[in-house]
């Protein structure tokens, strides 16, 4: 039987901000579960970097190289669309990435443990599948890797367009499993008897990415069967959405909190509508020194409208006490209904008005 | 004693001015004295106000300008400034003007009841909860566009989701319809897979084949090449062969051809005749060996002959003498059965009859004795006839070639032997005869021929003679001629053969890659010199193998190949067709799914929206509920107050706040009378009652109203003097009870003075 770790979208990135040692970090449990598992061989599949700056700057790619050869295993890896080797992109083909790692290029045919590996490297249009080259399966099994968006597959997250997979393509060439990059929240698809398979990013690269972190272990024996690895020590992205105009917020964000791993990104959304002189800067300024250092990395976002003279009017401030004293539990959906609807009240007073 | 400072800066009519009210106060002026000024300032100073709001954009801005309007009221107890009360509270509740007693009202809303917006006033903040909910229940029941319904956008997108669906059914229907056509497609990329792989493997057989055949054909060539340059060598052999034996002229060799020829012929029947003549001679002398053969035999029977002829003749004597003398010799069968008997007589012993026998026996052998050696004739032994036979033929054996046994001593058979003998003589005689006569045909022939060769000779010679005459200088030798000539035309033969055989190498080759060819095969043949040469002859057999098996795979391959362009033909088709529907496809409904699902997140948003409407109207309704309850109750001090203002008792009803039609009033011979049709002073009365009841009910829960200052603007100039008292003890009882801020104005000195009689601790201000 031979056993593959199936992951992708890491984006590494070098120096934009305190992702750069904690993406290297993520690359790290990474390769630590190869060691783990027990795995054949790596594949990697698509945007492992996130630009072009983050490969090019040479004292980060070094560190990342590090890690790397300290794989015990192969590590396949095909560019994504974050890795476009046209243009400005193509320096990655030449980019010294160790050892252990073999840069696909072009679609081509890997064989590793008895099994045949269609690696498909991220393309804009793959129009010219049947001139590949590949030939026939020999093999008991022919899985493939890719980068790009599958057709029916539906996702909630912020994905820019790539290069659309087609059945099609992995129908021609035989492949029955196909392991693919791009997506960051895992899942599985199948169309046209080709499963599809996204092992999500390995770590929280985009704000909306709240899942639980992990890859996907891949057994080829006399069958093929996938088992999603959790990483709980890679921490997940916490969002929690707050009402601003609650001058409590700070105590019920406290509450919130209780809990979260000391690698969890946390982004504090104020929403809602927020008092003229309610100096909400101030507030964050006095909440963020008590919550950084407990957390990889605490944000906050104000999403808010001025209050006006909302409550001035008595019956506003019924409505208002009302609203608060019906403050549901963090984190649902009717807790967002909750957090708007002051804001509707606005919108709905402005049209009395008129 | 006044209890609060009113003080007023550069406001209107007044400069630095500071006026003390009291709990109560009564202002008197005359027109244009400041009341209004008064009654603004003090607005100014208790109201908490934006600039957007009426009383600044309706009152203070047009009549006191944009300035900072520096006004307020402090408590003289600790000098703080009073609160300032909501605008609208202020507005509606706290100013009262005869002239706007209910306009005020009716201003809140051109829309809503003065009741509804009364109420509103007083537990909503001047807003009807009903008209939240019913627009919130609009937005629900029917949402459009201008009701600023999320569910109308919402339902909007919807329908544009279900055309998407409709649109993704398409897409998905026309991938169906390609399922089939990628089913045979699939189909032949199979078959065309499996041809293809025997294709490869074919090509791979092949060319591992080739590649050894090139090898091996390099090779070959090579030697090719060797072979080639040999032949150069040759070339020039010849050709400097050719250069030599040149020079001759067309017709001189043309006629030395001729003569040659016959040269040739004559040559040609000469050695024919030689031939033949040889052989006749060797027949010739075959022949005389022969017959010296045949005559050296011939002499021995010569000599049987005439000593048979003599014999014969001796015989004939011999017989006439015997005859003539007669006598004979004892039979033959006596001497046997003599000694038959006798030797039969030993056997069974002498005895009897036996010894007759033997007795017989002996008389039979001594009379075959007797007679055999001429006993008892009379005759001399020399005459014995066979005694001479003997003699004859002993001295025939004796002078004969051949000694021949007499078979007997008989007469006739000497005689018969004798006449045999003679035989064959005669017919050895005649078989010579018979050679001497081939002997003298042959040495006739012989002698013919002879002359013929003599001749033909003669012939040759000539033709020698005539073709040195024609030999070019320094050539005396004609056979080297015309060797020369026949030289010329093998040369000439050979050289086109290889001139042919070199353009064809060369044309294969290429003078390029000849030269590369010999420099790789250079290198190759080292290698092969090192081989063994079983190795090398084992590689020859392979490589007939590889040629053997080359043409059955190019063969099969040719097939292959030719299954395979047409299935890749096909295949080539419907790829192109299925990928481009199939990309098109995909690539719509990626682009589909993402519409909508940008289609469902802004849906999800509306939705989320809308319930947060919900939400407001669920806590509006409650608010509506409450404040319903409040205004029930509020009815009873309505009443109350009304009674109170009217002098007698009436019961007022409220059957609903849409209208004050809904607000009746029953007096006490039981008419009922909708308030709005009452008398505007029954009227007038109906809403100060109103007013009392309300600021009662506010000031009651809110502790901190009672700073505010209710400013009363002639509020009883319309009524009698008898409402008028009641009004004032009203209004005092409601002081009392409530301890609230009384400010009275009036241009008029009897409406003061009937305030002071019922309020005896005003403050008095007269402007």
């Amino acid at each position: 039987m031979a056993r593959f770790l199936h992951t992708g979208d890491l984006h590494l990135k070098a120096a934009r901000n305190d992702d750069s040692d904690y993406s290297l970090e993520c690359l790290e449990a990474i390769v630590g579960q190869a060691s783990r598992l027990a795995v054949d061989a790596l594949l990697f599949c698509g945007d492992v970097f996130d630009r072009e700056e983050d490969y090019a700057d040479s004292g980060f790619l070094s560190r990342a190289v590090a890690i790397l050869d300290r794989c015990p295993v192969p590590i396949y890896y095909i560019p994504g669309n974050h890795e476009d080797l046209t243009g400005r992109f193509a320096r990655l083909k030449n980019a010294e990435l160790g050892s252990r790692v073999r840069l696909v290029t072009n679609p081509s045919l890997i064989v590793h443990s008895e099994v045949e590996i269609l690696a498909v490297p991220h393309a804009p249009s793959y129009e010219s599948f049947a001139a590949w080259g590949i030939g026939a399966r020999s093999a008991r099994h022919r899985i493939a890797i890719a980068h790009g968006e599958i057709p029916g597959y539906q996702f909630e997250g912020d994905e820019e367009h790539a290069g659309v997979l087609n059945p099609a393509i992995f129908l021609h060439h035989g492949v029955s499993h196909v392991f693919l990059g791009h997506i960051h929240v895992a899942g599985s698809l199948e169309l046209s008897g080709v499963h599809f398979h996204y092992s999500g990013s390995p770590r929280p690269v985009r704000s909306k990415e709240t899942e639980v972190r992990g890859f996907n272990l891949v057994e080829v024996g006399e069958s093929i069967r996938i088992t999603r690895v959790e990483l709980p020590e890679i921490g997940v992205m916490r969002r929690l959405n707050v009402a601003a105009i609650d001058p409590s917020w700070p105590a019920e964000l406290e509450a919130q909190i209780q809990g979260f791993g000391p690698k969890d990104r946390i982004k504090v959304i104020l929403e809602g509508l927020v008092a003229e002189d309610m100096n909400l800067d101030a507030m964050i300024q006095s909440v963020l020194p008590k919550l950084e250092g407990r957390f990889r990395r605490v944000e906050f976002e104000k999403r808010v409208e001025p209050l006006e003279d909302l409550l001035q009017n008595p019956f506003y401030r019924r409505i208002y006490d009302a609203w608060l004293a019906r403050r549901p539990q963090a984190g649902g959906r009717e807790h967002e209904v909750w957090i708007r609807m002051l804001n509707q009240l606005k919108t709905l007073k402005k049209e009395l008005r008129k | 004693m006044s209890d609060f400072t009113l003080t007023i800066s550069e406001f209107g009519k007044f400069r630095q001015q500071s006026f003390g009210l009291g709990r109560v106060t009564v202002v008197h002026g005359a027109n244009e004295a400041g009341k209004t000024t008064l009654i603004d300032a003090i607005m100014r100073a208790s109201t908490r106000f934006t600039k957007k709001q009426s009383l600044y954009t309706d009152v203070l801005r047009p009549r006191y300008g944009e300035g900072p309007l520096p006004v307020r009221i402090t408590r003289n107890s600790d000098g703080g400034e009073v609160m300032q009360q909501e605008h609208d509270w202020v507005r509606d509740l706290l100013v009262v003007r005869a002239s706007e007693l209910d306009i005020a009202l009716r201003n809140a809303s051109v829309e809503v009841s003065w009741l509804e917006a009364l109420r509103g006033r007083l537990f909503t903040g001047g807003v009807n909860p009903q008209s939240i909910i019913d627009r919130v229940d609009a937005m629900r029941a029917k949402p459009q566009a201008g009701n600023g319904s999320p569910l109308f956008e919402s339902n909007r997108i919807d329908k544009q989701l279900r055309e998407i669906e409709i649109k993704l059914e398409g897409v998905r229907r026309e991938l169906a319809a390609q399922s089939g056509r990628l089913k045979k497609k699939d189909e032949l990329s199979s078959a065309a897979g499996r041809l293809s792989e025997e294709r490869g493997e074919l090509d791979r057989r092949v060319l591992e084949i080739e590649q050894r055949l090139v090898l091996q054909k390099t090779l070959s060539e090579r030697r090719l090449v060797k072979e080639a340059r040999d032949r150069l060598g040759v070339r020039e052999q010849l050709g400097r062969e050719l250069a030599l034996n040149s020079g001759l002229s067309d017709a001189t060799s043309s006629e030395i051809r001729e003569l040659e020829a016959g040269l040739r012929v004559a040559q040609t029947h000469l050695a024919t005749r030689e031939e033949d003549l040889a052989r006749r001679r060797a027949e010739l002398q075959e022949l005389r060996v022969r017959i010296e053969h045949e005559e050296s035999g011939l002499s021995p029977l010569r000599a049987d002959r005439d000593a048979a002829i003599r014999t014969d003749a001796e015989l004939s004597a011999l017989v006439s003498e015997s005859l003539a003398r007669g006598g004979a010799r004892a039979p033959v069968w006596m001497p046997i059965v003599g000694a038959a008997l006798l030797f039969g007589a030993l056997a069974v012993g002498m005895n009897g009859l036996a010894g007759v026998a033997a007795l017989l026996g002996v008389v039979l052998l001594v009379i075959t004795f007797v007679r055999r050696a001429g006993f008892g004739a009379s005759q001399p032994r020399a005459n014995d006839p066979a005694l001479r036979i003997r003699t004859l033929v002993r001295i025939y054996n004796q002078s004969a070639r051949q000694s021949v046994d007499c078979p007997d001593s008989s007469f006739e058979s000497a005689q018969d032997f004798l006449r045999r003998v003679i035989e064959k003589c005669k017919a050895a005689e005649a078989s010579i005869e018979k050679l001497r006569l081939s002997v003298e045909s042959a040495s006739s022939d012989a002698a013919r021929l002879e002359r013929e060769l003599s001749e033909a000779e003669k012939t040759r010679a000539d033709s020698a003679r005539k073709l040195s005459g024609l030999l070019p200088p320094g050539i005396a030798d004609s056979r080297i001629y015309a060797e020369a000539l026949l030289r010329q035309a093998e040369v000439r033969q050979r050289l086109n053969r290889l001139e042919s055989e070199l353009a064809s190498s060369m044309g294969h080759f290429g003078a390029g890659t000849l030269e590369a060819l010999r420099a790789a095969v250079d290198d190759r043949m080292l290698e092969i010199l090192r081989d063994p040469i079983e190795g090398e002859a084992a590689s020859l057999q392979q490589l007939q193998v590889w040629e053997r098996e080359l043409a059955g795979l190019r063969a099969r391959r040719q097939e292959v190949s030719l299954r395979l362009q047409e299935s890749e033909r096909e295949l080539a088709v419907q790829d192109r067709e299925i990928q481009i529907l199939i990309e098109r496809e995909a690539r719509q409904q990626v682009a589909l799914e993402r519409e909508a699902h940008a289609l469902r997140s802004r849906r999800d948003a509306l939705v989320l929206q809308m319930d947060s409407y919900v939400l407001l109207r669920e806590i509006v309704a409650e608010i509506d509920q409450d404040s319903g309850q409040k205004f029930a109750v509020l009815g009873e001090s309505i009443e109350e107050y009304f009674n109170a203002l009217v002098g007698e008792a009436r019961t007022i009803r409220f059957s609903g706040l849409s209208s004050i039609e809904e607000a009746t009033c029953t007096d006490r011979a039981g008419r009922v009378s909708a308030v709005g049709q009452l008398s505007s002073g029954t009227r007038d009365a109906f809403i100060f009652a109103a007013r009392l009841a309300f600021l009662k009910k506010i000031l009651t829960e809110e502790d901190t109203r009672r700073d505010a200052f209710l400013i009363l603007d002639d509020p009883f100039v319309l009524l009698d003097p008898a409402r008028t008292d009641r009004a004032l003890r009203v209004l005092q009882g409601f002081q009392k009870e409530l301890g609230m801020n009384l400010v009275y104005l009036t241009k008029s000195s009897e409406a003061r003075d009937a305030f002071a009689a019922v309020f005896d601790d005003a403050v008095r201000i007269e402007l």
